[in-house]
């Protein structure tokens, strides 16, 4: 695997209900390198296996065959004990729905990967502030979610990509 | 002061309790007249043994003695008295222990299904969280203290609810009995409530931390 190759798909398939009369291949033979700096698209008809794809790339879900490596762990052989890793550390979703906490304040809300890591806070605060900064909610840093219901539901999910994306750095 | 022919109130006593402070104390003898008793009469003698370990044998030969004289009374020791109260006192607490067993179970129940309810409306949360890199055992310990603070929560409030109570009692029963919250009970009592909470939260608790993200995140 080249140093620059920081997702790479060998023979990946994906197949639901098994045996099964409804039996349902949602992956078939996935092979994929994406290089860091890339910007990769997926783009097929609805229940063609997007989101199964980036479900199982994203280490939220197991392939029924194949190997993944996240820049250069294979996570296809992980444990799910290990997978939290990858997911809070090598991982960023922008999640189909947004889902804040209803109980957290905006800033939390994107710290939530943080919250039970063991990282520098301050650091990790300052950064979680520029990033909403980015998306145009410095000042609604201490609000609580149904204090910004008015705003677009766009930029609740940009904020919330960030909060996955938060340990990446 | 004159309050009844032929009476005088000397004083006024108080031991500041109720049972004694009720009493009236007079003459015998103007007793006796105003009761129609006997000369030799009485309705209680008090004897006070100076030795405790004569108590038993000097009441067994007053009752020989009342028995050979033929008087029809009762001989009883105080001691007796204390034992009969003290196994009534068991008895109480027996029940109250009893009471507080139901009034634990019914409470940990609360937290249970407090708490179940909070996980299953919480799913989506606890699968985003762990999608974001979450372990499980991040999520197990949060609603574990979660259940605790609850189960503190409410041991605090009953215990703030009980000296209210115990306020009351007293109050109605001035003098007669006083009832009080030792910090040995005080203490049993927070541990107790807590550990309850906790006990009653493991359950939801690992139902929370076990949920699979992707099956949330498909649900949404």
């Amino acid at each position: 695997m080249k140093n620059d190759v920081i997702i790479k798909t060998v023979g990946l398939y994906k197949t639901y209900n098994a045996g099964k009369r409804n039996e349902v291949h949602a992956l078939v033979n996935v092979n994929l390198e994406v290089r860091t700096g890339e910007i990769l698209s997926v783009m097929e008809t609805s229940g063609s296996g997007k989101t199964t794809f980036l479900n199982i790339i994203g280490a939220l879900d197991k392939p029924t065959k194949g190997r993944i490596w996240i820049e250069e762990k294979e996570i296809s052989l992980m444990p799910e004990s290990k997978l939290y890793w990858i997911r809070r550390n090598l991982i960023g979703f922008v999640f189909q729905r947004y889902y804040l906490v209803p109980t957290l304040n905006v800033l939390d809300n994107v710290l939530v990967p943080v919250l039970v890591a063991d990282v520098n806070w301050s650091s990790k605060r300052k950064k979680a502030l520029e990033l909403l900064e980015t998306v145009g909610l410095r000042d609604r840093a201490h609000h609580m979610p149904n204090e910004w219901r008015g705003m677009s539901e766009s930029c609740n999910s940009k904020s919330f990509s960030r909060q996955s994306c938060l340990s990446v750095s | 002061m004159v309050c009844y022919p032929g009476v005088e109130v000397v004083g006024i006593f108080s031991l500041e309790t109720k049972t004694y402070d009720e009493f009236v104390y007079m003459p015998i003898k103007f007793v006796r007249t105003h009761n129609n008793m006997k000369l030799n009469e009485y309705s209680t003698i008090l004897i006070k043994v100076k030795n405790e370990n004569d108590l038993d044998r000097i009441a067994r030969e007053f009752k020989n003695l009342l028995v050979k004289h033929k008087i029809e009374a009762t001989v009883m020791k105080v001691r007796d008295a204390i034992k009969g109260f003290q196994e009534l006192v068991n008895t109480f607490d027996l029940f109250l222990l009893a009471v507080s067993l139901t009034a634990g179970i019914t409470d940990g129940m609360g937290i249970a299904i407090t708490m179940l309810i909070s996980v299953i409306e919480r799913l989506p949360e606890f699968g985003v969280f762990k999608a974001v890199g979450w372990r499980n055992k991040n999520i197990l310990q949060i609603m574990i203290i979660k259940s605790a603070i609850l189960g503190f929560s409410g041991a605090m409030l009953g215990t703030a609810i009980g000296l209210v109570g115990i306020q009351l009692f007293n109050e109605i029963l001035t003098g007669q009995m006083t009832a009080i919250i030792t910090w040995n009970t005080f203490l049993e009592m927070i541990v107790f409530g807590t550990a309850v909470g906790i006990v009653d939260g493991i359950y939801p608790a690992l139902k929370a931390s076990r949920v699979k993200p992707i099956e949330i995140l498909q649900g949404m």
